[in-house]
């Protein structure tokens, strides 16, 4: 486990702190506590991502490091937009992701400045990275919603309130993931020469939208009559995140034009 | 009444069909992310796998007229008419499309192939990825001016200066035309039907450039169906309108409160179909 000794490091871990307190904070009841920690966090972060930007004189989105902590920071407009306009109940789970994606940036990941390689000096860059973390964020929180109904029992009514609630957030989500996806292949085209290129990182982002895909098939074929099978699918998705973000980037199995991003 | 129920039966078994079609697509994805990219690329542009790709097209072009009321939403139609846009301009694009067009009677291009150049060098043959293989010749002569590097300056003094970009300055000569061009990586040069790319560069000992030279064509309708693609699923997933869903289910409840029995269009109140999906394409 690495731990940064530096200011960077500092503040990093100030923010996991209130992502932390806030969560304990939702899970005491006391609401309006959890909302003012988790901006605090959210600001916080916010201030650690700039701090990184100034030190690698570049759009802080180049790595895991990187990815993760502008996610941490997109946790809190994330929940205001989510409580504004969707259905999103149980707000405990939005500091939950906040700590659980700015965990591995504190303990996992090298901090290690890097510049950005030539194919990454694109004005694609920021649309494609910002809309996959935007869509990757609202993709999990619907899981993390999802997920009671696999193990809880609860009354028909309950199970439905919850999924219907997980799917305003997976089809906030998916659209942004379809944008994800083809800016990725325009910028594909522009920077290797070909919109696609069978790239295991592709492969698993294709894998990922096509997961979604059948999810949404399903939901149309069948209705509310499988709870549990969405919300399988819905972590599954999210499993299928996970993958496509941290092992596909990292196992040497899957080495590609994608492994900079380390 | 009998025609009614056996095209219900139709929809339905349709339904299932795609359903078991993209599960399957996800499934030959997983596996084929194990393979490598060069191993994917040949598997999945393999003929034994053209029969998957053509039902594919034919399922989304069969459901405009399966879920004929439902293709009526914008959102809907648009979201299946850009996959199978990008489909057919993927097909167009591959190498069995360039062949097909070339039996068609269309200009003969190649579709994938490089340009080696030292400074000084000019040349319109191409060569396959070893470098080895001539291809063929473009319709065009490409001439290396100049090729140099960018560097930033050195983080690490114990590590090389990482590269900040790769530059080629040629000059394209087409019969009397000749004009200067610049190719660095994230911008290419659009010339005849063709992108010119900085791919890589070498020293054998002269300084030469390696240019990736990829057909544009069907690119047009890849990019045609991008867009229509986006503005379906946003149109769908973030406008949407509250019609029935392909099954025939009613209307979505909203959200966390719980649904509402007044809302079902079809008179059915029973948990399962009032309360509902959050829907979505077919």
């Amino acid at each position: 486990m690495l731990v940064h000794a530096t200011p960077l490091g500092a503040t990093i871990y100030t923010a996991l702190a209130a992502y932390g307190a806030a969560f304990v904070a939702h899970l005491a009841r006391r609401p309006r506590a959890g909302r003012a920690l988790l901006a605090l966090g959210s600001l916080v972060a916010l201030g650690a991502l700039g701090w990184r930007a100034v030190e690698t004189g570049h759009v802080p989105l180049q790595n895991l490091f990187e990815i993760f902590l502008a996610m941490s920071v997109a946790i809190f407009p994330l929940a205001w937009c989510c409580r504004r306009w969707l259905p999103a109940p149980a707000e405990a789970l939005d500091p939950l992701l906040g700590f659980l994606v700015l965990f591995p940036v504190g303990f996992v990941f090298s901090g290690e400045p890097r510049d950005l390689p030539p194919a990454l000096q694109s004005v694609l860059f920021v649309p494609h990275v910002g809309v996959y973390l935007a869509a990757y964020l609202l993709l999990a929180r619907a899981a993390l919603s999802a997920a009671p109904v696999l193990w809880k029992q609860k009354s028909d009514k309950m199970q439905l309130a919850v999924l219907s609630s997980a799917d305003h957030l997976a089809r906030a989500g998916f659209p942004l993931l379809t944008a994800g996806l083809l800016l990725g292949a325009l910028w594909g085209k522009i920077a290797w020469g070909d919109y696609w290129h069978w790239d295991p990182k592709e492969m698993w982002s294709l894998a990922t939208w096509l997961l979604y895909c059948g999810y949404f098939h399903f939901r149309a074929m069948t209705g509310a009559r499988y709870p549990r099978t969405c919300a399988a699918l819905l972590v599954i998705g999210l499993v299928a995140i996970i993958l496509t973000v941290t092992i596909v980037n990292i196992a040497n199995m899957f080495s590609g034009m994608h492994s900079y991003a380390k | 009444m009998i025609a009614t129920t056996k095209m219900q039966l139709c929809r339905l078994l349709f339904q299932r069909f795609n359903l078991a079609l993209i599960f399957g697509l996800l499934g030959m994805v997983i596996f084929g992310s194990f393979l490598g990219a060069e191993r994917a690329k040949e598997l999945f542009n393999a003929p034994p796998l053209w029969p998957v790709w053509a039902v594919l097209a034919l399922g989304l072009l069969a459901g405009f007229f399966v879920f004929a009321a439902h293709m009526r939403n914008p959102g809907l139609a648009a979201l299946h008419a850009g996959t199978l846009l990008i489909l057919l301009g993927s097909f167009w694009n591959s190498h069995a499309g360039h062949t097909l067009a070339a039996r068609l009677g269309c200009a003969e291009k190649i579709p994938w192939s490089y340009l080696v150049l030292h400074e000084g060098e000019q040349a319109r043959v191409v060569w396959d990825e070893t470098l080895s293989r001539p291809l063929g010749q473009l319709p065009f002569d490409v001439r290396l001016e100049k090729f140099d590097m960018d560097f930033y300056p050195q983080r690490n003094p114990e590590m090389e200066p990482a590269v900040k970009q790769y530059r080629s300055a040629v000059s394209i000569q087409h019969g009397v035309a000749d004009w200067p061009a610049e190719i660095t990586v994230n911008h290419p040069q659009h010339i005849l039907g063709y992108h010119l790319y900085q791919m890589s560069w070498g020293q054998d000992p002269r300084l030469y450039s390696v240019l990736l030279v990829a057909s544009d064509s069907g690119l047009n309708l890849v990019y045609i169906g991008f867009v229509v693609l986006v503005l379906g699923v946003v149109l769908r997933f973030w406008f949407r309108r509250k019609n029935l869903e392909c099954g025939g289910t009613p209307p979505l409840s909203s959200g966390a409160i719980p649904p509402r029995r007044d809302t079902g269009q079809s008179g059915d109140t029973s948990p399962h179909s009032i309360a509902t999906t959050g829907g979505a394409a077919c």
